[in-house]
């Protein structure tokens, strides 16, 4: 679990970035590129926790 | 870095021609020669010649179409017009599902290549995360990055895949090359066809062609990379055929590693496998930085993001999470034949091209009414 | 002597806490903001400099970074300004008040370093005309004032006309013969004036002052140069002189085209920056980018060209320089010719060439003097000392770590034999032995010269041999480093040097953890970097990536009459630097005039 977790902490810091580029989206171009950016960055942060679980549990 | 950040950079010519090469002859690394191999045995060099000539002539109609419709224009605007904006986002979407596709395949690959190789230790998340890494950094530098960083690294791949293909003379057979057709005559043509999808020169052009520097000098750009990549491909397949019985090469998933293995030139020259590390690294960071920022800009105009590199993290995360999903190099390399290799051509070629003259149909449409319109508009004025 | 005794031993059996005060603290609230030592002898202060700004704060509340920036910028300003309270004043007309004003911008009597020399100019009759010459003791030349100023207006003089205006004009033209004599109106003009060494000539009842020219310190001669030295070409180098270093490279350069602007940055002292460039040759807009940010330098103090490079490239943060600090007069002039901006920062013995390449920092003025296969010989040469000081010592531990099999099996045994003595990992011994150059070289450059070659001696060969002999090290890695020292010592640029130092180690991590995987991903990363940086406007990787066509000054040296157009990522006014022909009467490179070898396109 250790390990799943030190190996997450990038996936986490890219989540924020990502849902940070979002928000700045929101204010220059709009609900849909922020509706995007926004999934995006769920999306990586599911895909690669899942990722991680396979490689390491 | 911050003057390169603009999504309209414009590249030179040749430091195109350079990527579009790297990006190709890269395949030379990958599984293209074992399943070319496999499927035409003897005449395994033929297919990369059709291929190429096949990928010439789309090349032309795409370039012409282009250059006579839609100047400065790319594959997603183009279907904004065809498809409105719901469908373009669509298309930008697959090809840059596409993109991600192919770097994760292409990351797993050289991934395994590498841990099998060179660093059998090293575990394989970590190999694949440096890898990533770098191909995240070069793509956040945008497309004139890569651009330099090929056109600088091209010399060294142009030597190191001819010193490949020379250094193994000492073990030659050219007899291995007969029967000339292999398995016949009809397999080479259909996997010509079918393994074509290795030359994405044709959709990567309706992708960077409003970033080409000078669009006059596009169509020898084409011509000039697709012939000297085929040229690489044919060369290192022929010694990859002279070398090694045809039933063995369809077997190896790294024919250029292979070839550098038996490298033997007296007691100083020899094994000297480790050296072409520094070949294929650089080509597949470059191929694969290629692709992401294709993924990244296509994303961003299909879903009118102002700029595409923050979005690059997530994407590395993504194409990561995705080449490491397979259980085994087995599965990766058989995924890969089966899908990216396989139907690789329909998004490679035909889509683009059915876009393609689905617009120029509109726009010629278009534009005869607006001369008809004019045309009742004078007469009308004259009554 | 029982009194100290005894006073020593009081203080150590008596409790007192006394003993914390008796240093000096600066940390005190005596906010007295005078220089004086007693009670007033001098005229008060004129400019209250105890204010916020330089109070220390107190206080623990937060504030914001852009909150934290803006009061810094105000309070900045705030003091700049009072600084120059009183600086666009006119100059007072009576001699008391100008006795007192000096006194007061000079901070007088207790600055020792301003000679004000009182006089009377020589006139008819018994009517006094008094004046005064203001100058910095030791930055004026005393025999210029005596027999250019002095003596003629106090001995030679007999004036007879009672308008002090016009007599002024007339001293000005006729008497002292100063070679640069200017009217100045502002105190601001005399002040700076007074302090870059000339010498003020006052008279009573007059509104302006006259400048003279009397520069007259001390400094270096012109010497050989300390880094860039050469076996062909001229051996003179900058010095510490703003003017003998422009004059060096206007004697090189001899057009009316060549310009030389100076600009002075500094609030506190302020410091002539010189800008050089041939008008009608180099590109206007890198002149101006150039003289945009010097002229945006606002700062205290600027002493050197290493603090003004700092100042205005582009990305400080690379360890690849983006400015070409030179000592060589001729290089400057070479690269003026070839629309280069050459910048010169007070009295420093460096001048700054910019824009810059990365290939023009591993060039040397011997390249062009040399005919070019040697030139191009030296030139790959050095290309080839630059990779292997950035990567011998990285490929050696990756070689020996994970690609042992690539070696010949003698070679390999042989290292596994030298390395079976010693204990510690490669990587260990290699950053030892880095260490012990590195302290090396640091060493040398501060060791005595008298002991110099004899530490030289025992730390190269003593340390070397015993480290070997101890089984610290293995003999290959000693071979190894010292190649690796050798090739970064050929890199002729010292800030490339530098950067290739510390660059070497991050390789050598890589080489450590992923061998030549490692290697090559992070050289294909900075490579990438690499491409994207700008120097003042151009790429620096250029004119390889992007590819700009006059290929055939960067790795090699083609022949000087193939080359003839001056480089295209500078974008100059003039791009043909001769005629295509240079070699008429010779068949051979007439025909090859303009064609040439290694070019991409045709110049």
């Amino acid at each position: 679990m250790l390990k799943f977790c030190s190996l997450m902490v990038i996936p986490v810091l890219v989540f924020f970035y990502t849902m940070s580029f979002s928000r700045w989206l929101a204010k220059r171009a709009g609900t849909g590129a922020y509706v995007s950016a926004a999934m995006l960055g769920v999306i990586s942060l599911g895909v690669s926790a899942v990722t991680i679980w396979r490689l390491v549990m | 870095m911050t003057q390169s950040a603009r999504r309209n950079a414009k590249v030179p010519s040749n430091e195109m021609t350079a990527m579009l090469i790297i990006f190709v002859a890269t395949n030379a690394f990958l599984t293209y020669p074992r399943y070319i191999s496999r499927n035409a045995y003897e005449a395994a060099w033929m297919e990369p010649v059709l291929s190429g000539a096949l990928t010439l002539i789309l090349f032309l109609i795409v370039e012409f179409l282009l250059r006579k419709y839609f100047r400065n224009l790319d594959i997603v605007e183009v279907s904004k017009e065809v498809f409105g904006r719901f469908g373009a986002g669509c298309v930008a979407l697959l090809f840059s599902l596409y993109f991600l596709c192919s770097t994760a395949a292409v990351m797993r690959e050289f991934t395994e290549n590498v841990v099998s190789t060179v660093l059998p230790a090293t575990p394989l998340i970590f190999v694949g995360a440096v890898f990533m890494f770098a191909v995240g950094y070069i793509a956040y530098a945008g497309i004139e990055g890569i651009c330099r960083a090929s056109f600088i690294f091209l010399p060294l791949l142009l030597v190191g895949l001819v010193a490949v293909c020379l250094m193994t003379m000492n073990w030659w057979h050219p007899y291995f090359l007969l029967p000339l057709w292999g398995t016949g005559v009809d397999r080479v043509f259909v996997g010509s066809f079918q393994y074509a999808s290795i030359f994405a020169n044709v959709l990567l052009l309706t992708i960077i062609y409003p970033h080409v520097h000078d669009t006059r000098a596009t169509r020898r750009m084409g011509v000039v990379s697709i012939s000297v990549s085929t040229c690489l491909l044919v060369a290192l397949m022929l010694t990859y055929h002279m070398v090694f019985p045809p039933e063995e090469t369809g077997k190896t998933t790294f024919a250029l590693y292979r070839l550098a293995r038996i490298i033997h030139m007296g007691p100083f020259f020899q094994r000297l496998e480790s050296i072409f590390v520094f070949l294929w690294v650089t080509a597949a960071t470059i191929r694969m930085s290629v692709t992401l920022w294709g993924a990244a800009y296509l994303l961003s105009k299909a879903f009118n993001w102002s700029s595409y590199r923050p979005a690059i993290p997530s994407l590395v995360l993504i194409s990561f999470s995705m080449g490491m999903w397979a259980d085994s190099w087995v599965q990766v390399i058989d995924l890969d034949g089966k899908y990216l290799l396989r139907w690789g051509w329909t998004v490679v070629f035909a889509l683009p091209l059915v876009i393609l003259l689905l617009g120029s149909t509109v726009r010629a449409i278009r534009r005869d009414r607006a001369d008809e319109h004019d045309d009742n508009g004078g007469r009308m004025r004259r009554a | 002597m029982n009194r100290i005794f005894g006073g020593a031993v009081k203080r150590l059996l008596t409790v007192d806490d006394s003993v914390l005060d008796e240093q000096f603290s600066l940390e005190n609230d005596n906010l007295d903001s005078s220089y004086q030592f007693g009670p007033s002898e001098a005229p008060p202060e004129e400019v209250n400099f105890t204010t916020a700004e330089n109070m220390n704060y107190r206080t623990n509340k937060r504030v914001s970074m852009k909150k934290f920036l803006q009061r810094g910028e105000q309070e900045y300003h705030a003091a700049v300004d009072k600084a120059r309270i009183g600086h666009d004043v006119e100059i007072p007309t009576h001699l008391e008040d100008m006795r007192a004003k000096l006194e007061r911008a000079f901070h007088m009597p207790q600055n020792k370093d301003i000679v004000v020399r009182e006089f009377q100019v020589g006139v008819e009759g018994n009517s006094k005309w008094s004046g005064m010459v203001v100058f910095v003791d030791g930055l004026a030349d005393k025999n210029v004032i005596n027999l250019s100023i002095l003596e003629p207006l106090m001995i030679l003089t007999h004036l007879t006309d009672a308008q002090p205006e016009r007599t002024m004009k007339y001293v000005a033209d006729k008497m002292v013969p100063g070679n640069q004599s200017v009217f100045v109106d502002s105190w601001a003009d005399l002040v700076n004036n007074v302090l870059t060494g000339s010498t003020i000539l006052w008279l009573e009842h007059c509104s302006s002052a006259l400048v003279i020219e009397t520069k007259g310190w001390e400094h270096r001669s012109v010497s050989s140069p300390q880094t860039e030295a050469v076996v062909r070409g001229s051996h003179d180098a900058f010095t510490e002189s703003f003017r003998t270093n422009t004059g060096l490279v206007r004697s090189r350069l001899r057009t009316e085209h060549l310009v030389t602007e100076i600009i002075s940055v500094g609030n506190l002292a302020r410091t002539d920056i010189g800008i050089m460039y041939v008008h009608g040759l180099t590109n206007p807009s890198l002149v101006r980018e150039v003289r945009k940010r010097i002229s945006e330098i606002d700062v205290d103090f600027l002493m050197d060209s290493g603090m003004l490079e700092q100042f205005i490239e582009d990305k400080p943060s690379m360890l690849i320089p983006q400015v070409m600090a030179t000592e060589r007069p001729d290089r400057v002039a070479a690269s003026l010719a070839e629309g280069y901006v050459a910048i010169f920062v007070g009295n420093t013995p460096f001048c700054l060439i910019v824009p810059v390449v990365l290939w023009s920092l591993i060039h040397t003025s011997e390249d062009t003097n040399i005919r070019y296969l040697p030139g191009t010989f030296m030139r790959v040469l050095r290309m080839i000392a630059l990779f292997t000081a950035l990567l011998l010592p990285s490929l050696y531990v990756a070689v020996t770590n994970y690609h042992s099999e690539m070696l010949p099996t003698d070679l390999m045994l042989a290292i596994a034999g030298s390395r079976e003595q010693v204990p510690f990992p490669v990587v260990v011994e290699v950053l030892l032995m880095e260490f012990a150059i590195e302290l090396i070289r640091e060493a040398g450059i501060r060791i005595p010269s008298v002991i110099g070659p004899t530490i030289g001696i025992v730390g190269a060969l003593i340390i070397g041999q015993a480290a070997v002999q101890a089984g610290i090290v293995s003999p290959l890695l000693v071979i190894v480093i010292a190649t690796t020292a050798l090739a970064s010592f050929a890199l002729p640029n010292y800030e490339l040097s530098m950067g290739v130092r510390v660059l070497r180690f991050a390789f050598l991590v890589a080489g450590a953890i992923l061998g030549f995987y490692g290697i090559c991903i992070l050289l294909c990363v900075y490579v990438v970097r690499l491409s994207m940086q700008k120097s003042f406007g151009v790429p620096i990787l250029s004119p390889v990536a992007p590819n700009s066509g006059s290929a055939r000054d960067v790795i090699v040296r083609g022949p000087l009459w193939g080359m003839n157009k001056r480089p295209t990522f500078l974008h100059p006014l003039r791009s043909w630097r001769q005629n295509p022909i240079t070699r008429p009467w010779s068949q051979t490179t007439e025909k090859r005039a303009g064609i040439g070898f290694g070019r991409r396109r045709s110049d």
